[in-house]
């Protein structure tokens, strides 16, 4: 590997959110600039995007330690990629084997793992085997959303607070999937502030998803439920998104404390094989308007270390911590 | 001593009242009893009382002053103050059946002037013998049971009310023309304080109200659901079947009520005689009074 010196180039695709980042070879060593450059354009634009990068999981690794520690693949992932345990496979044979069939983890609007207490500062995902066409994934804006609102939704979701839990709608499933009731016998469950502060640009985030929040808690049902029917219906609104088609070698890299994204929606009716592969950076505890911080209520810290559950299958593979180490966050 | 038995028939809403003859002046100390059940139970009902037009305005003076009988319609002949809550006549306007109208829904009496009235006084001179109950709910016990965050955020609200035709319903031309002629918009708080008791009410009324003030149109849509199930809860309501000689008389700025929803394939007549009390320009928790938009206030009556 080289050292890669280069002006990048940041092209916006959309007017609130994505920009496409060109003159950068992730198979190289990227200079502090480049980096530096690739995180300003991450934190203006929330998601940025990589074409035809002809890269493995150890130069996708390499790359997004540039940026921060590496969490091991997943709370709930227990069949874990032999050497490389930060790896999680966003594989559509995969699926077919633990659910039947299907493309993604969560097929509505989320934010990566958010039913842990510090979610994902961020996500890298990269395509390996994609189909032709089809397939795409659309990303929003949270501050956007946010910011979108008007000044009295905003003043009382300020003050608000929500639970997120993993497997919202697994209950109502087969109770004989084996991965399935390893979900629900280790809940995953934090409060969060439906509003975050983001700790780099202080910008506020409209912090909630379909697919992970399970109520607002301190008001009624009624109230939450229509309340999070109207947030849901903000950070989906096509102004805030941007729409990604994925070729092998594509690469997304998105703020996961900005954005919520939503997987393909149309290749239910078809058989393609769809394998991507994703990364996530250590993220730190959500912090409301009020500077009060999420709570934990189930489950554990998503850091670098396995917990001890899941100990045993990634101990097979690499440690974790034997990873290339991530520079010092700022 | 005035007799008067106060009998509650829900947990938040409506009492009967035994022990009165409205044919006879009520003294003063009946007077007291009836407003002080007004204001705690929001709706009071009568039964068997045999009064005319003439008499049940005198029982309405004791408590206010009446108003014309409804800025936009006719009152019966010879009581200006007197509306006919009449099947036939909404049939007219309507061009047919009217409980599903959407106009027909819930509603607290004539939130798109200034000042709606403070009370209302319905008794029945001839109902189906079974169908058409009245529905009325609590807005001061629908306000209390949001929660804290909903209660501040309501209260910061205003919405505007307008006497509009819903679309897509059939008007005659003679009521689409008096809507036109004399346009009622008025900006009320969301919630209401009460100018007798002091109370807090979710001051909704959903025929009545367009949007809300401030917020985008997708973000009215989805506040004024939220708040119309909430005031339309089972629990904050009482239902009420009619005879002949039934009396309702409720607290308009603390309920909102649902018409009759059951009787488009009954038959009878159903005939009901209103008269409204003058009532004062709602205020905020803020102290900010309500806001005219269009039209008159509602005043008394010229007699």
């Amino acid at each position: 590997m080289g050292q890669q010196v280069s002006k990048i180039e940041v092209r916006p695709l959309a007017s609130h959110v994505g920009a496409e980042i060109r003159g950068v070879d992730l198979a190289a060593r990227q200079d502090d600039a480049t980096i530096a450059q690739v995180r300003a354009a991450l934190l203006e634009w929330k998601v940025v995007f990589f074409r035809n990068q002809k890269i493995g999981h150890a130069e996708q690794i390499a790359f997004a330690s540039r940026f921060g520690d590496l969490t091991y693949a997943h709370p709930h992932e227990d069949q874990p990629l032999a050497e490389f345990p930060e790896i999680l496979p966003i594989d559509s044979r995969r699926f077919d084997q633990r659910y039947g069939k299907r493309y993604s983890y969560e097929n509505r609007w989320h934010t990566d793992v958010t039913a842990a207490v510090n979610p994902p500062a961020a996500s890298i995902l990269r395509a390996q085997s994609v189909p032709e066409y089809g397939g795409d994934t659309t990303w929003s804006n949270l501050v956007a959303a946010y910011e979108g609102l008007s000044p009295a939704i905003r003043e009382l979701i300020d003050g608000l607070r929500a639970e997120h839990r993993f497997g919202l709608r697994f209950a109502a499933q087969d109770s004989e999937n084996a991965y399935l009731k390893k979900v629900r016998e280790n809940p995953l469950v934090a409060i969060h502030p439906v509003v975050r502060v983001h700790p780099e640009t202080q910008q506020r985030g409209l912090f909630v998803s379909p697919g992970f929040t399970s109520h607002i808690v301190g008001v009624s049902r009624l109230e939450s439920t229509r309340l999070l029917d109207l947030l849901f219906e903000q950070i989906a609104k096509p102004a805030y998104t941007v729409r990604f088609h994925w070729e092998p070698g594509s690469v997304a890299f998105w703020d996961n404390r900005a954005t919520a994204h939503l997987g393909p929606q149309d290749l239910q009716h078809r058989d393609v094989e769809r394998v991507l592969y994703r990364v996530t950076l250590v993220g730190d505890v959500p912090v409301g308007v009020d500077g009060v911080k999420s709570e934990l209520i189930s489950g554990e810290v998503f850091g670098a270390r396995p917990p001890e559950r899941l100990r045993a299958a990634y101990g097979k593979t690499r440690a974790v911590s034997d990873a290339p180490r991530a520079e010092v966050r700022p | 001593m005035s007799g008067i038995e106060v009998r509650p028939v829900s947990g938040h809403t409506g009492a009967d009242i035994v022990g009165v003859d409205l044919r006879r002046a009520l003294s003063d100390a009946d007077v007291a009893t009836l407003r002080a059940a007004l204001l705690q139970w929001k709706v009071i009902f009568f039964r068997d009382q045999h009064i005319s037009p003439a008499e049940q305005a005198a029982f309405a003076r004791r408590f206010g002053q009446p108003t014309p009988a409804h800025p936009l319609r006719d009152s019966i002949e010879g009581h200006p103050e007197v509306l006919p809550i009449d099947r036939r006549i909404f049939e007219e306007e309507y061009g047919g059946k009217t409980a599903r109208r959407d106009i027909d829904g819930w509603h607290t009496d004539v939130t798109a002037v200034i000042n709606p009235p403070a009370g209302s006084i319905l008794r029945a001179e001839d109902v189906p013998p079974y169908g058409g109950d009245t529905t009325w709910t609590n807005l001061v016990a629908a306000y209390e049971g949001l929660s804290a965050p909903f209660k501040r955020f309501a209260e910061k609200l205003r919405a505007v009310h307008s006497f509009h035709l819903p679309d897509g319903v059939a008007v005659s031309s003679k009521l689409r023309e008096r809507i036109e002629a004399k346009p009622l918009v008025s900006e009320h708080p969301v919630v209401r304080v009460h100018p007798e008791t002091g109370e807090r009410a979710l001051f909704v009324s959903p025929t009545f109200v367009r949007y809300i003030v401030g917020v985008s149109p997708e973000e009215s849509r989805r506040i004024i659901n939220l708040f119309f199930q909430q005031i339309t809860r089972p629990e904050y309501t009482v239902r009420f079947r009619w005879q002949k000689g039934s009396i309702a008389f409720w607290d308009n700025r603390a309920t909102s009520h649902l018409g009759p929803q059951d009787i488009d394939h009954i038959e009878h007549e159903r005939k009901l005689h209103r008269i409204t009390l003058v009532g004062d320009i709602p205020v905020g928790v803020d102290g900010v009074p309500s806001r005219p938009i269009q039209g008159e206030p509602l005043l008394a009556a010229v007699s």
